[in-house]
């Protein structure tokens, strides 16, 4: 019939994203800027433009409940993505050893993360109730002076939080470095066995390098999951004991709707999204010169 | 083909008429968030009565009280408002009303005799400067503990009417091994039980000065420390389980005899209820120190400004039917809630809403909750410190003291 030329085709293209585009910028670009220009008005629960300069911001640095939330977020990521990466990179290397049953013991390893953040603290919140869940099994057990109480301690509650979430997450960073594994070449895997170099160090200093992309997605899906902290917390502690297991994303949902200082709330986003430049763009930068660099 | 495609145009017109005929009934949406099965009976004698009246009512339930409002608040404020929406009495309303997004109520509420069929504390708080803008459903008291009797009986102790008589009876059930107390672990109704204390301990006048006039200097004074010890008294006998538990798991300890005591508002009568319990033989209801009063609640419908002439029309009977005095009792009586409305028969009530009702209707022996005083705001605030002090290791009475102090002022 006729074919297309490449510069129609590419026309095309361009045309077909135009809606996209459109939806991009106004939407959530337009989205984000409209929120930092809420952020400096006296707004509360309707949205206003009466000009309040910093108020909100020096409202939201001498709030408890903010100061307690950044620094849940800043202990969640440090023992959140090590440690989540350290069991999934396990079990994928495991699995990738050819055990038997692979596709039984995968299934397994992923069935967490095909639960909602909702079940899962629900499910961990039983678990770990003081008076009805696993000390409770303990007791009945014969073990009569066993307790376990963190959930309900104000100093450890944080701790359950995070360990729900790595038993939700190890699953799926599981499957993305399996995918990474997979790709690496059989005849590096034989040179190392030539070689006789022990596992632990063939995995550390080449398998591993050798799958930075993987390693990489991983991390922004976990980081990912670390700024979005919000169901898992509902669900388990509702943010107690008092106000200790709090985080920003509840923060910012309470203040822009329950309690009607969509001000306020503007401005914890707007610190929120900060704190992510802040981290993304020298990781974004650095990633980019490598790439430069390898060309 | 052609005569397909004529089939299917024919059968689009006739869909479009039936369409066009559906949008001449008086739709009625209503966003709620009266989920459980109590409050589901007291929506389907509202609906009843709406239907009866020519509507057609168009259930919007979400689960959770602020959900169902800042639902409510994103449609009105896109410009696609249900008829109804129900709100908390109190401020919530106010820059609504502010905005310009409600309709007046004002015409209705003279031509209905509002101002004599209602209690004037609850309707007020729907007025500002004499215009009415949110009319009344349903009416709560707050301050109330809830005693299972047979360990009462076994402790050997009785209906508590003081806070010493409280302490006793939790020292025995302590001594006798079982879980003195088993409150909700959840912030809000932390505050609520705060709220008791304050009206118990320190007194009406005190109370008052806080909620009504957010009084800084009283929250400093003597009689409001009283009342911060006493509930911190009472925290420490709260079981292991608490912090983060919901009311109705709360109730569930004291129904099934695991615990003895627990706080909640007249709500809690509908979960004994269910439970199949009586109260007086397998319950007690109590205010303590009842004479300084009964903190009372509701909730309110709102009506936003209708976008035309059938919304209007679809208000107007909506708000027949929730002014009915006798939709209204059969509403409260399957709801669990106190008839708001005078001239309601009382006499279906249980012992418990029946007591709670003379309270309601008593100017001298009821007055408002925070809710209904404060913005959303403030009650926020002064809910962190609450529950910050509420937890073991949190703040201490005077760190608590000061932080609710400066609660007041926050906006």
């Amino acid at each position: 019939m006729f074919v297309r030329s490449p510069s129609s085709s590419r026309l095309q293209a361009a045309l077909t994203l135009v809606p996209v585009a459109f939806v991009v910028l106004s939407v959530y670009v337009g989205g984000v800027l409209w929120a930092v220009g809420i952020s400096f008005t006296r707004s509360s629960m309707l949205p206003n433009y009466r000009f309040a300069g910093f108020t909100q911001y020096i409202n939201l640095f001498s709030n408890a409940r903010w100061q307690v939330s950044l620094g849940n977020m800043a202990l969640f990521a440090v023992i959140f993505i090590p440690v989540t990466l350290l069991i999934g990179y396990s079990m994928a290397a495991m699995i990738n050893r050819g055990v038997r049953g692979e596709n039984a013991l995968r299934t397994i390893y992923l069935y967490p993360f095909a639960m909602s953040f909702i079940v899962t603290g629900l499910v961990w919140r039983w678990l770990l109730d003081p008076n009805f869940g696993i000390a409770d099994v303990a007791r009945k057990l014969s073990f009569e002076n066993a307790s376990f109480d963190w959930i309900v301690n104000a100093d450890m509650a944080i701790f359950t939080i995070i360990i729900a979430a790595i038993w939700h997450s190890s699953g799926l960073v599981m499957v993305v470095l399996l995918a990474g594994l997979r790709g690496v070449d059989e005849d590096l895997w034989k040179a190392i066995r030539i070689e006789g170099i022990p596992a632990w160090k063939a995995h550390l200093y080449i398998i591993m390098p050798s799958i930075g992309a993987s390693i990489a997605t991983a991390m922004v899906l976990m980081s990912l999951t670390v700024v979005r902290m919000f169901d898992v917390v509902v669900a388990m502690t509702g943010g107690g004991p008092g106000i200790a297991t709090d985080v920003p994303a509840k923060f910012i949902i309470d203040h822009m709707f329950e309690r009607q200082q969509v001000g306020l709330a503007s401005a914890a986003a707007t610190t929120l999204l900060l704190l992510v430049l802040v981290i993304a763009v020298p990781l974004l930068y650095l990633k980019n010169r490598r790439k430069g660099a390898a060309q | 083909m052609i005569s397909r495609l004529l089939l299917a145009a024919t059968t689009a017109t006739a869909l479009c008429f039936a369409a066009s005929a559906n949008a001449q009934e008086i739709k009625g949406e209503v966003i709620h968030q009266w989920t459980s099965a109590a409050e589901s009976a007291g929506v389907k004698v509202l609906a009843q009565k709406f239907t009866e009246l020519g509507g057609t009512w168009v259930d919007n339930a979400i689960s959770g009280g602020p959900n169902a409002r800042s639902t409510a608040v994103n449609r009105v404020v896109g410009g696609n408002p249900p008829a109804a929406m129900l709100f908390n009495t109190g401020a919530q309303f106010v820059e609504l009303q502010d905005n310009g997004l409600l309709r007046d109520l004002t015409e209705t509420a003279k031509a209905d005799n509002w101002q004599n069929k209602m209690p004037a504390a609850l309707l007020n708080s729907g007025v500002v400067d004499g215009e009415y803008w949110a009319l009344p459903i349903s009416g709560n008291g707050a301050n109330w503990f809830w005693f299972n009797k047979s360990i009462l009986d076994k402790i050997g102790v009785a209906k508590p009417k003081t806070w010493d008589d409280v302490f006793v009876a939790l020292d025995k059930a302590k001594a006798a091994g079982i879980a003195p107390f088993a409150p909700s672990g959840e912030p809000r109704w932390q505050r609520l039980m705060f709220n008791a204390v304050v009206l118990g301990v320190a007194g009406r006048d005190t109370y008052d000065a806080v909620i009504y006039k957010r009084d800084a200097s009283a929250v400093r004074g003597e009689k409001f420390k009283a009342a911060v010890k006493v509930f911190e008294k009472l925290r420490d006998f709260a079981d292991a389980g608490t912090p983060g538990r919901s009311w109705p798991d709360s109730t569930n300890l004291v129904i099934s005899g695991k615990a003895l005591m627990t706080q909640g508002g007249t709500w809690l009568n509908g979960a004994f209820a269910a439970a199949g319990k009586t109260a007086g033989t397998d319950y007690e209801c109590a205010l303590i120190n009842p004479d300084q009063g009964m903190v009372i609640s509701g909730d309110v419908f709102l009506f936003p400004e209708p976008k035309n002439a059938a919304m209007t029309k679809a208000q107007d009977l909506l708000l027949k039917a929730f002014a009915d005095v006798p939709t209204q009792t059969a509403f409260a009586v399957a709801n669990g809630t106190i008839p708001i409305l005078k001239g309601a028969d009382t006499s279906k009530l249980n012992p418990c809403i029946a007591e709670a009702s003379r309270f309601f209707n008593d100017p001298k022996l009821s007055t408002g909750s925070d809710q209904m005083m404060f913005t959303p705001a403030i009650v926020g605030a002064v809910e962190d410190a609450i529950t910050r002090f509420a937890t073991k290791g949190g703040l201490t009475a005077e760190q608590f003291i000061e932080a609710y102090a400066k609660g007041l002022s926050a906006s």
